[in-house]
């Protein structure tokens, strides 16, 4: 069963010229069930209902994430090159990217899924960036997985 | 004798060139580190006062990323102060909105620089205890028994919920720590404008590394003095 949470930061990957900035939203799984959601096929909670543990681990694993992608090493400036070149383009990365992530006991991300990048390369450095490090603690036991987060790439000269 | 952590270091050539920021000092004659915790999401740190006065410049370091700090506002009263770094790494602290520790409460506190060895070795629950306190002298501080040594200064005291009930300031007796209480520490953020987060449920699950919380939130604070 899926579900949603949300939390919303921004950041914004420092480039030599063009700067991109990007929000986040972190997409949480959730609990309660409310007819509308179960019309859309995922259950929803309430995010000011959900355990404070909950949402303290998703702000680091959004922190984690953002550290990745912004970290000054050969995988994160290609996929950041590939995002500065290629937004805007018929065939560049879509504005939103929802990422579903699943994170193992021990805070290494097992894995992650998102709709294609239309470029086989990008959507390998971006699984090589999100699934590489430890989010540094342990996801609460009884979290409902995978979180949801979604990326909207703002691009700013 | 009140003792702090902070350990000087004398650096071998004192005689260094800066390159590309000329106000930066061209001599450091010493340097401090101790602990620093984020309590917000702009970047602003808590930690001891006696870690950041008098000091030329503030780095903060935090899992191989180096930053410059400034200070804010040092407490006349009590041992704190407020740092600023560019932007929070990792995650904010939250203080507990109600009442104070009790006595053999189970705390956890380190410095920032010991955390990683703990981390890897599978986390730590905790490592320290609330101890009475001994009277009028130690108000609006927390006693606790705690191994912590050098650069712990300003490092957040973190109860069984992940809270931080205290920040270490300095060492009364053999494993006898004060900290600043949680109360007085938000005062003092409060008086600085500061929006910090607090509450009374648990901010990480039920038999999770303190540890590894506090290495979410804190970071290392170097003092370079002339």
């Amino acid at each position: 069963m899926s579900a949603v949470f949300t939390v919303s930061s921004a950041f914004r990957l420092r480039l030599p010229v063009i700067a991109v900035s990007a929000l986040m939203f972190l997409l949480w799984p959730l609990f309660a069930t409310t007819p509308a959601a179960a019309q859309g096929g995922l259950d929803y909670r309430d995010p000011s209902k959900a355990p404070p543990s909950w949402s303290q681990f998703a702000k680091l694993v959004q922190y984690r994430f953002e550290t990745w992608i912004t970290a000054d090493e050969a995988v994160a400036n290609r996929f950041r090159n590939y995002l500065t070149n290629q937004a805007g383009k018929e065939d560049g990365p879509p504005s939103t990217l929802t990422v579903r992530a699943w994170l193992n006991p021990d805070g290494t991300v097992e894995r992650v899924s998102f709709a294609t990048l239309k470029d086989a390369g990008a959507d390998a450095d971006l699984r090589t960036i999100l699934t590489r490090g430890n989010i540094g603690e342990a996801p609460p036991p009884e979290m409902l997985q995978p979180l949801n987060l979604r990326f909207s790439l703002n691009l700013k000269r | 004798m009140a003792q702090s952590w902070m350990p000087v270091r004398v650096p071998e050539s004192t005689a260094t060139r800066s390159l590309a920021r000329p106000p930066e000092p061209a001599t450091i004659a010493r340097e401090k580190s101790s602990t620093a915790f984020f309590v917000d999401d702009a970047g602003h740190m808590l930690t001891a006062r006696h870690a950041v006065e008098d000091c030329t410049r503030l780095v903060v370091a935090k899992e191989g990323r180096v930053v410059s700090a400034r200070t804010v506002a040092l407490s006349p009263r009590f041992d704190l102060a407020l740092i600023k770094a560019p932007k929070t790494m990792g995650l904010a602290a939250v203080f507990p909105s109600g009442g104070a520790a009790a006595v053999n409460d189970m705390m956890f506190a380190a410095a920032y620089d010991k955390l990683p060895q703990m981390t890897t070795r599978g986390g730590m629950l905790a490592n320290a205890r609330v101890t009475p306190s001994r009277g009028e002298s130690e108000a609006g501080h927390l006693a606790i028994d705690s191994p912590v040594t050098f650069g712990a200064s300003g490092a957040p005291v973190l109860d069984s919920r992940g809270l931080v009930e205290g920040v270490i300031s300095r060492r009364t007796g053999v494993d006898r720590v004060l900290a600043v209480g949680a109360g007085e520490a938000k005062a003092f953020l409060s008086g600085n404008s500061i929006r910090f987060a607090q509450d009374d449920r648990p901010q990480i699950a039920g038999g999770s590394s303190r540890a590894n919380r506090a290495a979410s939130i804190s970071a290392r604070v170097t003092c370079l003095q002339n």
